[in-house]
């Protein structure tokens, strides 16, 4: 963590692109491909020409429509999904935060699957072992941990992974939509972490719809549209740029319907 | 560190992934039911009842002539037991896991292990209990029972390169689902459970000798039973030869990782 580097994130000329379906194969459909090679099915273009340099501590918001390549930019960018061209250097530790919970397992007991989601992402069990008190009293649920994971409800689930959340030791947090689950107090003291004096030297790459919290929290945004940068600046003059652009995306919808009925 | 030193075939696991290893075993374990005492007791059970019904079968025609038939035949159930569970569980973990597998960030190698690891204490137990019950047959006590460890040791170096392959290959082809089935069904009659080697007319047995569980049955039985043991050298040969292929899964395991994630 004392490495001033560590922490930068580079996106270098970045394309991805994605097959119609690749988790339905069949060895004869194997067999087909390497017999026919033109058998294989159009590509879809997921991210376009895209790069991003961000220094240790930046904080960048990722906007744009669903399907704008948001996920797989930060799925590329976590190393699970390789770019078709371009490069990615990350420095330093990070964690990638999909949807809270991912994961746990139904039928074992609260604690198994806080120090499992703990050890997920790299939190030391000592550390863990230490802290479980405090994140059972942060989720709520103390006196339950001996309860199997299925008899919580969805919302004390997200919150007891947020909980776990907090004590993630890393230099790059990449979030996705991670947030967008719970009610209104819970999002609040997820907030609360977000301004945590720990993680202003931290990197956040963080997929959003959640415009406020886009201006409020980061410094840069990022507008994806169809897998190309649309914008890259200062959050608040992107996040109004897109904003107007889905207002204008929307008015000449209006006037199509108006203009086809009469 | 870069991703590209994250993605070298050879970086080394970090402790936090041993930990994280250690963590699924266990809960995998849990999941299996072994870890209560019932299902401890099933774990014995199986394999005897499976024994009493292929000893009825078998002991009178395969079984003339070959010593203590019924622990000969015990060992090579155990073994084979262990083997087509912890492969079969193996290759599907990141399948059963993909959640994890597909959106978090860690070697996904250590999901094999752990679930390799899952199935250890089962199979250490069965083994135990051979020796045991071995001994109350009057099979003679010798200084050769010491040496099981070191069979126990080969068995799951060769568990675990068989594993890897497999799960490297299901990913790409998931049919291999069906084919695993046939396939082990193909395995329990081509190895030397239910008949020696010398069952065999001289043709087939140079094949059976291509099956690297013929060869660990056979250590595993020349040292219960006695009889014509390994010769050291062989064994060390045996052992480093699948030493050499668990490296090689590994290796292939990781290169392959990041089209393995893809296709989850």
């Amino acid at each position: 963590m004392t490495d001033p580097a560590s922490g930068a994130v580079c996106v270098r000329d970045v394309w991805r692109e994605f097959p119609p379906d690749v988790s339905r194969r069949t060895l004869f459909r194997v067999l087909r491909e390497i017999g026919h090679p033109h058998a294989r099915a159009e590509q879809r273009v997921a991210l376009r020409d895209v790069s991003l340099a961000v220094a240790r501590g930046e904080k960048i918001a990722i906007v744009g429509n669903n399907g704008a390549g948001k996920s797989t930019l930060l799925k590329i960018v976590a190393g699970l999904l390789r770019p078709t061209r371009g490069s990615v250097t990350v420095q330093g530790d990070m964690v990638l935060l999909t949807s809270l919970g991912v994961g746990m397992i139904e039928e074992v007991s609260v604690v198994e699957n806080t120090l499992l989601y703990g050890s997920l992402y790299g939190v030391d069990p000592g550390r863990m072992r230490a802290a479980l008190p405090d994140i059972l009293a942060w989720a709520e649920i103390t006196g339950h941990e001996h309860a199997r994971l299925k008899t919580l409800s969805t919302g004390t689930r997200a919150r007891l992974a947020f909980s776990v959340v907090r004590h993630i030791a890393t230099d790059v947090f990449l979030i996705d939509e991670a947030l967008a689950a719970g009610d209104v107090t819970f999002r609040a003291r997820c907030r609360a972490f977000f301004d945590e004096p720990v993680n202003h030297q931290r990197t956040f790459l963080v997929a959003t719809h959640d415009m406020d919290f886009a201006k409020s929290f980061c410094g840069k945004a990022l507008w994806l549209d169809h897998g190309a940068v649309q914008a890259f600046g200062a959050s608040a003059t992107v996040v109004e740029r897109y904003l107007a652009a889905g207002e204008q995306a929307r008015g000449t919808a209006e006037r199509l319907r108006v203009g086809s009925g009469s | 560190m870069s991703i590209d030193v994250l993605l070298h075939p050879f970086r080394p696991i970090r402790a936090r992934h041993l930990t994280l290893m250690r963590q699924v075993a266990s809960i995998q374990h849990g999941l299996l039911d072994q870890s209560t005492a019932l299902g401890y007791l099933w774990s014995l059970l199986h394999p005897l009842l499976l024994l009493a019904v292929l000893y009825i079968f078998f002991s009178r025609r395969v079984g003339e002539g070959i010593e203590h038939y019924a622990i000969f035949l015990l060992i090579g159930l155990v073994q084979f037991t262990h083997f087509s569970k912890a492969t079969s569980s193996g290759m599907r973990v990141l399948t059963r896991m993909r959640g994890l597998v597909t959106s978090v960030i860690f070697p996904k190698d250590v999901l094999v292990y752990s679930a390799l690891l899952a199935v250890v204490p089962e199979f250490l137990i069965s083994m135990g209990a051979v020796i045991v019950l071995a001994l109350l047959s009057g099979v003679p006590p010798t200084w050769t029972l010491l040496l099981v460890p070191v069979v126990i040791v080969l068995q799951l170096l060769l568990v675990l390169w068989t594993t890897l392959f497999l799960a490297i290959l299901y990913a790409f082809v998931r049919d291999l689902d069906h084919l695993y089935d046939v396939g082990m069904r193909l395995l329990f009659f081509a190895t030397p459970i239910i008949y020696t080697l010398d069952f065999l007319p001289a043709g087939a047995r140079r094949l059976a000798l291509l099956n690297p569980l013929a060869h660990v049955m056979g250590y595993a039985r020349a040292l219960i039973l006695g009889g014509q043991g390994p010769r050291g050298g062989q064994l060390v040969a045996f052992f480093l030869l699948n030493l050499l292929l668990c490296y090689a899964g590994i290796a292939v395991f990781r290169r392959a990782e990041p089209a393995l994630v893809e296709r989850m």
